[in-house]
C-alpha cells in the first residue's frame, strides 16, 4: 500500500470509534473500548509501516484534495496528507503512546460512570492530533488543531458533573495539605475545559490572522502559480523568493512582516504547548482523568505547538526566533520554579510539562543553524515517552492510594508498588538527563543549541549580555529540575510512609499495565534514541530520519558552525548540566530523604522567615499569573467588559437605542400604531395587513 | 416558462395562507399543515440550489420579466441563481424547524397564516428583480412579523414589535426614496451604457435574430460608421470582442440598474452626486435588517419577546435579507462607493463583532444573549462585503448560511429549554446535560457550531472572511480585529454551556424535565446534520455562491476601473 495511503488509515481509524462512539458509549463501554485498543493496535502497525516507507523512500510530499475554491481567483484550499521524516516519526510516537494510554484507561477508569465516553472522546483527540501532523497545509494544521482543542475540552471536563473544588468531597479528601494556589472556588472540571479553550483561542486569534496573513501575501505575489497558498512548499517557496518584501499590510513590509507572520502563527502555539504567559490552563487541565493527561501532556495536544512550530521553522526570520526562545526560556524557568514548592503529586508533573516544553521552544527558538531544531524535536519524542510514563506511573499511584495525591502522606511506596516505582523512576532518570537515559541526549543538545546561539550573538556583538540569558536561563532550569523530579520521586517512594493506613494499602496495578510501563520504561533509555551504548558518543539514527526540509528561508544554506567550536560548546554545556543534576538531587536528597523530618517541614520553615516566605509565598502562588488571568482576563475584561458593553447597548446609555426610544415613546404615530393593533379581533389584524399592502402597492402604481 | 415554476414560491404561501382559513382551528391540525407547506419550498429550492452548484456559473438558473407598466419600466421580474437559491434553501428549512417548534398561545389560526404572509415576504424578496416588487416584499414581510411578536410575545412584546417597526421602517422609507431617485436620475430619452464583456457571457440569452440579448435587453456594437449595430451571438466566441453596449431606459429593473452602475458614479441630483446619497440611503435600509452597528437595538429586544419559532425565523432568514438586499441591490449599483466606503464599512463589520460579543458576555438572559452572538456573527458578513473580493462576498454569504443554522439551532434549543424551566436565567440552570443527554449534546455542538470550530459550517464562512477581509488592504485592521471575534464567540457561548449544561444538578425540580420530543428533534437534528455536511464539504454550497460572488468582484473591479 501507497505510505499516504497507509498514514490516512491512520488518521482516520480513530473515527471508527468516535463516531459510534459518540451516540452509543452509554451502553457500549466495555466493547467500545475494546475496539477502541483493537484499533489504535492497527493504527500502531500502520503507523510503523509508514515510518518505515518514509524512510526507506526518502518520502517528502503531499497528496492532497480540493476543500474550499473560491472562483475567479486561482485560490484552492486543500487537504490531504503530507508525509516527511517529521510527520512519520511523530505519527508513530502519538499511535504507540496512545496504545499505552488506552490499556492503562480500560483498568484505571474501570467502572467509572462515563466509561465509555472517554473511549470516544479519546479516539476523536487522536484522530484531532494525527490530521495536525499529517497536514500538508497551514490551514489543515489549524482545522485539526481546533479540533485537537476539541478532544482536549471533551477529556479535560470528562467529569464534567464535578461541582467546584472547594465544594468536592472527593477534590478536599485527595488534595494536598499545603496546597496553594489553586482557585477552588472556581476549579472543577467544567472551569478547566472551559479555560483550555479559551486561552487555546486567545492564541488561535494570533494564528487565524497569521494565517490569512500568509494566505493573502503568497496568493498575491507574482510567483504564484495557483493552488493552495499555504501548502508547505508554495508557502516556504514564497518566503524563500521574498513575497513579503513585496507587500505592506498593516503597513509592515519586507523582514519585519515575515516577523509578524511568524510570531502570530507562534502565538497558536503558545496557546497549545502552554508557554509562559498562556500556559496557566494546563495544570487546571488536570481535572481530566490522569490518563487523559498523560496523552495531552505527552503526544497530542501540548506537542501539536511544538510540532507546529517545528513545522514553520523555514518562515521563520531570526527576530521571530528570537520571541520563540526568550518565549521557551522564560518557559522553562517559571513552570521549573513552581514545581518545586507543588505538593500534588499530579501538579509537579504539569508544571514540568511545561518547563520541558518550554526547553523544545527555546531549542527551536536558537535556530537549526546551531542544532537547535534536531534537538528540539528530539525532546519532542523523548519527552513526550517519558512524560507518558510519569503520568501513567502518577495514575497508578494515584489508584494505589484512593485518590490522595498528596505527597505529604506518600512516602515508601516502593516497596509496596515497585513496578511503578522503577517505571517511574527509569522516566525520572530521563527527565533529570542522567546519562544513558534519553533526555541526557535530547536536553544536552538543546542546551548545547542554546548555547551556541549565546555564542554567536556574543561574536556579533550588539546587545551580547541580552543574548546569553535565555541560556543561563535553561542551564539553571536543569538545575531545578533535577531538585524537582528528584523531590517528588524521594517524596512518593522512598523514606517512610508519612500516612500508614493509605501506604499500606497501595499496591501495583494489573499485569497490562505493568507491562506499558516496563515498555515505556525501555523506550526512556538513551540506547533507544541514539542507537548506542555509550551516552557520550555523538550523533543518533534520528537525525537521518527527522530532518529539516531545506526550505524558505533555510533554502540558502545554513551557516556552518566550527567543528572544533562545536564539540567545545557541547563538553562545556555537559560538564555544566552534570553538575547541576548533582546539586539539584543533592538538595532534594538533603532536604526530603536525609531529613524525612525537615522535608515534610520545609513549606513551615521557609514561612518563618520574612525573606523565603516571600519567595515561597510568590512560588507557591504559582507567580500569581493565575490569578492575574482570572482577574484581568476572565473577570475584568469578560465579565465586567460585557456587562459594561451591555448595559450601554440596552438604551439606557448614549447609545443610538436611546435616542430612537426616547424619540418613539413621546411620537404619537407609535402610539397611535399600538392603539390601533390592541384589542382588536383576527378580522382586524387580516384586514389590517391586506389594507397595509394594497395601500403600498397602489402608492407604487400611482406614483 | 421561468416565472411559472418560481410562482411555486408565491402560489405555496398564498394558497397555504388560504388553506389555513378555511381549516378547523385546531392547534395540531393547522400545524401539521404548515409542515407541509414548507416541504415543497424546500425540495424546490433545494432542487434549484443542486442545480446551481453541479453548473458552477453566475448566471441565473431561472429568469423571466414580464412587462407589466412599460412607461414606468415596472416588470415582474423574478430570477433565481446560485445566491437566492442557496438562501431560498435555507429559508424552507428554517420554515419547516419554525413550524414543528410553533406553539402559539390562542388565535392559532391567524399565527399560522400570519407565518405564509411572512414567508411569502421573504420569497418575494429574495425572487424579485425589480425595485418596485422588491420593495412590496421587503414590506410585506414587516407587517406579518409585526403581528407575530405583538401578539405572541411576551410580556413586553407590544413595544418589542414597535421599536421593530420604527426601525424597520426607519429604514425602508430612505430605500424606496432611494429607488425613485435611481428612476429618475436616469435622462428620459435613455442611455447608451457600456457592459462588461465577462458578464454578457455569463448571463446572455440569444434572440429571435440570432443577436445577443442581456437581461432582455439587445447588446450593441459601435460600427465603422458610428451606428449601434446589434451584436452577432455567433462572435462570442471570439477571442477578443470589441467595445459592447446596451441601450437602457428609465425603469424599476434591478439589473438595468446594475448595467448602469458606471452612470450611477457620475450622475448628480439636486446639484449633489447621486452616488454616495443613494448608497447611503439604501445602505441603512439594509444594514438595519442585518442588523448592522449602531443599527442593531431592535434585535435583542426583539428576539427576547419574539416566540420560539419567530425566533427562529427571524435569525435564521430575515436577518439575512439584509446581507442577501446590500448583495443584490447595493453593492452592483454602486462599486466606487463600496470601494471608497471599504474601510468605514469594515470597520463597522469589526465593531459589531467585538461589540456584538462583549455585549453577548455581559447578557444574563439566554435569549438575549444568542440575539447579540447573532449581532457579533453577522458582523462578519458586513467585513466580508466590505472586502468586496470573492473570499469576501462568497464568505459573507456562507456565514448567512452557517449563521442561519447555528442560531435557529441555538434559538430553538433556549426555547425548549424555556418551555420546560419557564425562564431563560442563564445562572438558573446547572448539569442540564445529566437530565437531558440529547439537549446537552446538540446544545454542545450548536456552541461549537457558534465558535467556528472548523469541520462545521461557521468556520467557513468566518474564515472566507477573514482571508477576504485580510486581500484587501482597505480592510485589513479590521479583519485583524475581527479575528478576536473567535475568542468572544468561544467565550460566550461556552461558558454559557459551562453554566447551563455543566455541573451538579442545581435546582431539583428540572430533574423532571424531559429530552427532546421528536418534535424538537426533527426541527435540530436536520440543521446540525446541515451544518455538518457544509463543514466537512463546503464546496457543495461554495460552488452555487462562489461564481456568484466572484462575478460581482469582477462587476466591482470592472466599474471601478472605468473611472
Amino acid at each position: 500500500m501507497q505510505p499516504h495511503a497507509l498514514a490516512l488509515v491512520v488518521l482516520l481509524a480513530p473515527l471508527l470509534v468516535a463516531l459510534p462512539g459518540a451516540f452509543f458509549w452509554k451502553r457500549t463501554g466495555n466493547a467500545l473500548s475494546l475496539v477502541g485498543l483493537l484499533v489504535q493496535l492497527l493504527a500502531t502497525v500502520a503507523s510503523v509501516l509508514v515510518l518505515r516507507d518514509t524512510v526507506a523512500g526518502a518520502l517528502d510530499g503531499a497528496v492532497t484534495v480540493p476543500w474550499l475554491s473560491f472562483a475567479g481567483t486561482n485560490i484552492t484550499l486543500s487537504l490531504g496528507v503530507h508525509l516527511d521524516g517529521l510527520a512519520a516519526f511523530m505519527l508513530v510516537v502519538v499511535q504507540v503512546l496512545a496504545l499505552g494510554v488506552l490499556v492503562v484507561s480500560r483498568w484505571y477508569l474501570h467502572g467509572d460512570r462515563f466509561f465509555g465516553r472517554f473511549f470516544a472522546s479519546f479516539a476523536l483527540f487522536v484522530f484531532a492530533m494525527n490530521g495536525v501532523v499529517l497536514a500538508p497545509s497551514l490551514l489543515q494544521a489549524f482545522i485539526f488543531w481546533e479540533l485537537v482543542g476539541l478532544g482536549s475540552y471533551l477529556l479535560i471536563g470528562y467529569w464534567h458533573d464535578k461541582p467546584a473544588a472547594s465544594q468536592d468531597p472527593e477534590y478536599q479528601e485527595g488534595k494536598p495539605f499545603h496546597a496553594t494556589g489553586v482557585d477552588e472556588d472556581r476549579l472543577s472540571p467544567s472551569y478547566a475545559q472551559l479555560k483550555a479553550f479559551l486561552l487555546n483561542r486567545v492564541g488561535d486569534f494570533g494564528f487565524m490572522s497569521g494565517l490569512a496573513l500568509c494566505a493573502w501575501v503568497v496568493s498575491s505575489w507574482t510567483g504564484f502559480q495557483g493552488g493552495d497558498p499555504l501548502a508547505w512548499d508554495t508557502l516556504f517557496g514564497a518566503v524563500a523568493a521574498g513575497a513579503f518584501a513585496v507587500t505592506t499590510p498593516l503597513g509592515v513590509s519586507g523582514t519585519a512582516l515575515l516577523t509578524l507572520a511568524g510570531i502570530l502563527i507562534f502565538l497558536g502555539a503558545m496557546g497549545k504547548s502552554a508557554q509562559f504567559p498562556l500556559h496557566v490552563w494546563l495544570p487546571d487541565a488536570m481535572q481530566g482523568p490522569t490518563t487523559a493527561s498523560a496523552i495531552i501532556h505527552a503526544a497530542t495536544m501540548v506537542a501539536a505547538g511544538v510540532f507546529l512550530t517545528a513545522r514553520i521553522t523555514p518562515m521563520l526570520t531570526p527576530g521571530a526566533l528570537d520571541f520563540v526562545l526568550w518565549t521557551g526560556a522564560i518557559t522553562a524557568t517559571v513552570a521549573a520554579t513552581i514545581a518545586c514548592v507543588q505538593w500534588d503529586y499530579k501538579a509537579v508533573l504539569a508544571y514540568s510539562t511545561v518547563s520541558q516544553l518550554g526547553y523544545m521552544m527555546a531549542a527551536l527558538g536558537a535556530g537549526a543553524a546551531v542544532g537547535g531544531w534536531e534537538a528540539g524535536t528530539a525532546h519532542l519524542f523523548t519527552h513526550a515517552i517519558f512524560k507518558c510514563l510519569l503520568f501513567l506511573g502518577a495514575a497508578s499511584v494515584i489508584h494505589g492510594m484512593h485518590g490522595i495525591q498528596d505527597l505529604g502522606r506518600m512516602g515508601g511506596l516502593a516497596r509496596k508498588m515497585p513496578f511503578t516505582a522503577i517505571a517511574t523512576g527509569v522516566a525520572t532518570l530521563a527527565i533529570l538527563g542522567v546519562p544513558g537515559f534519553s533526555a541526557f541526549w535530547s536536553k544536552d543538545a538543546i542546551l548545547a543549541a542554546t548555547h551556541a546561539r549565546a555564542f554567536l550573538a556574543r561574536e556579533a556583538g550588539a546587545g551580547a549580555w541580552i543574548a546569553v540569558i535565555p541560556h543561563l536561563l535553561v542551564t539553571a532550569t536543569a538545575g531545578i529540575t533535577a531538585f524537582y523530579m528528584a523531590r517528588q520521586w524521594f517524596l512518593a517512594f522512598l523514606g517512610k510512609p508519612r500516612d500508614h493506613h493509605l501506604v499500606d494499602h497501595a499496591h501495583d496495578p494489573d499485569r497490562p499495565t505493568i507491562a506499558v510501563l516496563l515498555v515505556l520504561a525501555g523506550l526512556s533509555l538513551q540506547a533507544v534514541w541514539t542507537g548506542s551504548l555509550n551516552p557520550f558518543g555523538a550523533g543518533s539514527w534520528i537525525e537521518s530520519v527527522v530532518t529539516l526540509p531545506a526550505k524558505g528561508l533555510l533554502a540558502a544554506g545554513l551557516p556552518e558552525l566550527d567543528e572544533h567550536l562545536v564539540h567545545h560548546l557541547h563538553q562545556e554545556t555537559m560538564v555544566q548540566t552534570l553538575i547541576l543534576l548533582v546539586l539539584g538531587v543533592g538538595a532534594a536528597a538533603w532536604l526530603f530523604l536525609w531529613n524525612p523530618a525537615r522535608g515534610g517541614y520545609v513549606a513551615d520553615n521557609l514561612r518563618r522567615r520574612p525573606v523565603t516566605n516571600l519567595v515561597w509565598g510568590f512560588l507557591a502562588n504559582l507567580w500569581f499569573l493565575d490569578r492575574l488571568w482570572t482577574v484581568l482576563g476572565g473577570l475584568i475584561v469578560g465579565v465586567r467588559g460585557g456587562r459594561l458593553v451591555a448595559r450601554a447597548d440596552l438604551g439606557s446609555g448614549p447609545s443610538l437605542d436611546g435616542t430612537l426610544q426616547g424619540a418613539a415613546s413621546t411620537s404619537a404615530l407609535a402610539g397611535r400604531i399600538v392603539n390601533l393593533f390592541q384589542g382588536g379581533r383576527s378580522g382586524a389584524y387580516a384586514g389590517w395587513t391586506a389594507l397595509a399592502l394594497f395601500g403600498l402597492v397602489s402608492l407604487i402604481l400611482l406614483f | 416558462m421561468d416565472a411559472i415554476i418560481l410562482s411555486v414560491f408565491f402560489a405555496v404561501p398564498l394558497l397555504g395562507a388560504a388553506l389555513l382559513g378555511l381549516l378547523p382551528n385546531r392547534d395540531s391540525l393547522l400545524r401539521k399543515v404548515s409542515i407541509v407547506l414548507s416541504l415543497p419550498i424546500l425540495g424546490v429550492a433545494l432542487a434549484l440550489l443542486a442545480l446551481a452548484v453541479t453548473r458552477q456559473d453566475a448566471g441565473f438558473l431561472l429568469r423571466e420579466r414580464i412587462p407589466l407598466v412599460p412607461s414606468l419600466g415596472i416588470a415582474w421580474h423574478v430570477g433565481i441563481d446560485g445566491l437566492s437559491a442557496a438562501l431560498l434553501a435555507l429559508s424552507g428549512l428554517i420554515q419547516f424547524a419554525a413550524a414543528m417548534v410553533s406553539a402559539p398561545q390562542g388565535r392559532s389560526k391567524l399565527y399560522h397564516i400570519l407565518v405564509q404572509l411572512l414567508f411569502l415576504g421573504v420569497h418575494g424578496t429574495f425572487l424579485l428583480l425589480d425595485a418596485v416588487f422588491f420593495y412590496v416584499f421587503w414590506e410585506v414581510m414587516l407587517v406579518p412579523m409585526f403581528f407575530l411578536i405583538a401578539i405572541w410575545g411576551g410580556a413586553e412584546r407590544k413595544a418589542a414589535a414597535v421599536k421593530f417597526f420604527v426601525y424597520t421602517m426607519g429604514g425602508s422609507v430612505p430605500l424606496l426614496l432611494a429607488f425613485f431617485l435611481l428612476h429618475f436620475s436616469v435622462p428620459s430619452q435613455g442611455l447608451m451604457v457600456m457592459v462588461r464583456p465577462a458578464e454578457v457571457r455569463e448571463q446572455m440569452a440569444i434572440g429571435s435574430q440570432g443577436e445577443v440579448m442581456l437581461y432582455d435587453l439587445p447588446v450593441l456594437r459601435v460600427d465603422a460608421e458610428g451606428n449601434p449595430t446589434p451584436f452577432a451571438a455567433a462572435r462570442m466566441g471570439d477571442a477578443s470582442l470589441p467595445d459592447l453596449y446596451v441601450p437602457l431606459a428609465r425603469s424599476f429593473d434591478l439589473l438595468h440598474w446594475k448595467l448602469l452602475a458606471p452612470w450611477w458614479s457620475q450622475a448628480t441630483v439636486f446639484g449633489m452626486a447621486l452616488m454616495p446619497l443613494a448608497f447611503w440611503m439604501m445602505f441603512v435600509a439594509f444594514a438595519v435588517k442585518i442588523p448592522a452597528f449602531p443599527l442593531h437595538a431592535w434585535l435583542p429586544h426583539a428576539h427576547v419577546q419574539a416566540p420560539t419559532a419567530i425566533s427562529v425565523v427571524l435569525a435564521g432568514i430575515l436577518l439575512k435579507l439584509g446581507v442577501y438586499g446590500l448583495l443584490r441591490v447595493v453593492w452592483p449599483l454602486f462599486p466606487g462607493q463600496v470601494i471608497d466606503s471599504a474601510t468605514l464599512l469594515a470597520a463597522l463589520g469589526a465593531v459589531a463583532i467585538v461589540w456584538g460579543g462583549f455585549a453577548a458576555l455581559g447578557q444574563s438572559d439566554l435569549k438575549r444573549l444568542v440575539a447579540y452572538s447573532s449581532i457579533s456573527h453577522m458582523g462578519f458578513c458586513t467585513l466580508g462585503l466590505a472586502a468586496a473580493n470573492t473570499q469576501g462576498l462568497s464568505g459573507a454569504a456562507f456565514q448567512c448560511v452557517s449563521h442561519g443554522l447555528s442560531a435557529s439551532l441555538l434559538f430553538l434549543l433556549v426555547g425548549a429549554l424555556y418551555e420546560r424551566a419557564h425562564h431563560r436565567r442563564v445562572d438558573g440552570f446547572g448539569g442540564i446535560t445529566q437530565i437531558m443527554p440529547r439537549f446537552g449534546a446538540i446544545f454542545l455542538f450548536a456552541a461549537m457550531l457558534g465558535a467556528g470550530l472548523p469541520g462545521l459550517a461557521g468556520f467557513v464562512g468566518e474564515l472566507s472572511v477573514l482571508l477576504g477581509g485580510w486581500a484587501n488592504p482597505a480592510t485589513q485592521w479590521a479583519a485583524f480585529a475581527s479575528a478576536s471575534g473567535v475568542v468572544l464567540s468561544a467565550g460566550y457561548l461556552l461558558w454559557t454551556v459551562q453554566r447551563v449544561l455543566y455541573g451538579p444538578v442545581r435546582h431539583e425540580e428540572h430533574r423532571s424535565f424531559k429530552d427532546l420530543s421528536s418534535a424538537e428533534l426533527f426541527a435540530t437534528v436536520p440543521m446540525v446534520a446541515l451544518s455538518l455536511l457544509l463543514g466537512l464539504w463546503p464546496s457543495v454550497l461554495q460552488n452555487a455562491l462562489g461564481p456568484v460572488s466572484a462575478s460581482l468582484s469582477a462587476h466591482l473591479g470592472w466599474v471601478v476601473g472605468l473611472r
